[in-house]
């Protein structure tokens, strides 16, 4: 598997730097790039190039403005190639059963991953995916 | 029980009756009158009427079949029928069809109608109470469910975090990164902060107020040197005027400026070549006015309408948030006192907020 490019959206600035410090230990890991909110980081992608694009998003739940299930929604507009070429998996530490379940239904979320992130974990979950 | 009048509204065709009936009443309820059920309806488009008496004998429409009719307009307003007939169709369908309350049969006996209406007006007044205590508890129930749902996450979310950088120290061998610690004390003091806004929140929900002769200048000294001291950069300007003794509920108070004083603080504009926070305050016999402002980073004016909710948060220039809670906490603390508060902000330079209290010492 070639090195990956990460996008990280969350709007704890500690799992920000947790994650990275977390992935940067990671052989598979290529390019991480961190957004506090899921506004700032639709509006990368929207000028983000299909080259540029990330392979996957790691995305938490619940934010401030928009939260985790609400970018999905508004990610899921961008066209197919673009998708087709990102994963997505959420992070988060609720263990509330609504938004457990609803991070499961999702189509366009691989997995949902509890907080603090296990990157061996994730691993096994993305491996096979490029 | 409110000092409010009771609103009744009788309907009948002889003219003599409505006259009587509203000099009698006059002194002790609000009486409309009506000729007939039309006329009667048009009252109700408008009127919110307590209690509805109609005779049972009108031309055109008769008392059952009007009284059917107002069910729409107050569902929970108290029906009296009033006949001279002894018909036991007329009471069944009365009943039936009207719900109606009470069957007053003719002729009239002012005494006996007296306390038929009064005891309508009762039964009113405690409906009326239970559906306020229905929507107290629905309120509560609501709340009780976002709390779970935050407690799963705001709570969970720094210990989480702590746990994350204990594993990244065990993978580092490194237990002593300062880096790493201070992201600990970081999540810590957050947490703290959460638990003690629930617990004010809680006492705020349960306890009744508890008034106690408030000097301002000593509670806004205390509140002060209670506030992180680490930000010496902010200026804190007090202008406090009191003339007489004020009344109030201190902790509520305490709760509510610590509140705002603390958000003044936190939100702070880092592109600021200084940071201001005036407090203003003006006590009288009668009521207290304390102004908040800041020159901070402001509110969006799309948030403002929202910022008092429960678990509301934004996403701030400064990337600081808060629990959601606080204001929340202020606003129904100040609803327990008998107060108010408005807010006015523009993004980017300050927020002023301005609560209004009345002393409880004042009698009139």
């Amino acid at each position: 598997m070639k090195p990956i490019n990460i996008m990280l959206v969350d709007d704890s600035d500690v799992d920000l730097f947790l994650h990275q410090t977390f992935l940067n230990k990671c052989k598979w890991v290529n390019a991480i790039i961190p957004f506090n909110s899921g506004t700032s980081a639709l509006a990368y992608l929207g000028e983000c190039s299909l080259k540029n694009w990330p392979d996957l998003i790691l995305l938490d739940i619940q934010m401030p403005i928009i939260n985790g299930f609400e970018f999905l929604s508004k990610f899921n507009y961008f066209e197919e190639e673009y998708l087709n070429k990102c994963k997505v998996v959420m992070v988060s530490s609720t263990l509330d059963f609504g938004d457990i379940s609803r991070a499961r239904a999702n189509s366009i979320a691989l997995e949902l991953l509890a907080k603090p992130l296990n990157t061996n974990l994730l691993f096994e979950i993305i491996k096979d995916k490029f | 029980m409110r000092l409010e009048k009771i609103r009744i509204l009788y309907v009948d065709d002889e003219e003599n009756n409505l006259n009587s009936f509203k000099a009698f009443f006059r002194k002790y309820y609000e009486v409309y009158i009506a000729k007939n059920a039309a006329e009667a309806l048009r009252i109700l488009e408008s009127i919110p009427v307590e209690i509805i008496l109609s005779d049972q004998r009108m031309p055109a429409t008769t008392g059952v079949e009007f009284l059917e009719k107002t069910i729409p307009y107050c569902p929970n307003s108290i029906r009296i029928l009033i006949t001279g007939q002894s018909d036991i169709d007329v009471v069944i369908d009365a009943i039936n069809r009207g719900q109606v309350f009470k069957y007053i049969q003719k002729p009239w006996d002012w005494e006996k109608i007296s306390l038929i209406i009064e005891n309508a007006a009762q039964i009113f007044q405690s409906g009326k109470e239970l559906n306020l205590k229905n929507i107290e508890l629905q309120k509560l129930n609501n709340e009780l469910n976002k709390f779970v749902y935050s407690v799963s996450h705001d709570l969970r979310s720094p210990l989480m975090s702590i746990m994350g950088v204990l594993e990244l120290s065990k993978m580092e061998k490194n237990s002593f990164n300062p880096t790493y610690l201070k992201i600990i004390e970081d999540c810590v003091l957050k947490l703290d902060s959460y638990l003690k806004n629930i617990i004010d929140y809680y006492v705020n929900s349960k306890s009744d107020e508890l008034l106690q002769i408030i000097n301002f200048q000593e509670l806004i000294d205390d509140i002060l040197k209670a506030q992180n001291k680490l930000d010496v950069a902010i200026f804190i300007e007090t202008d406090v005027k009191q003339s007489g003794e004020f009344i109030g509920d201190l902790f509520r108070i305490k709760v509510i400026l610590n509140n705002l004083i603390s958000n003044a603080i936190k939100f702070k504009n880092p592109d600021n070549d200084y940071h201001k926070i005036q407090i203003v305050i003006n006590a009288n016999q009668k009521s207290v006015y304390i102004t908040i402002s800041d020159n901070g980073i402001g509110i969006l004016q799309e948030h403002l309408e929202h910022i008092f909710k429960m678990f509301f948060r934004t996403l701030s220039a400064n990337e600081k948030q808060g629990s959601g809670i606080g204001l929340y906490i202020v606003k129904e603390a100040l609803e327990k006192i008998g107060g108010n508060i408005e807010v006015a902000s523009t993004a980017e330079a300050g927020t002023s907020f301005k609560i209004y209290i009345p002393n409880k010492g004042n009698t009139n």
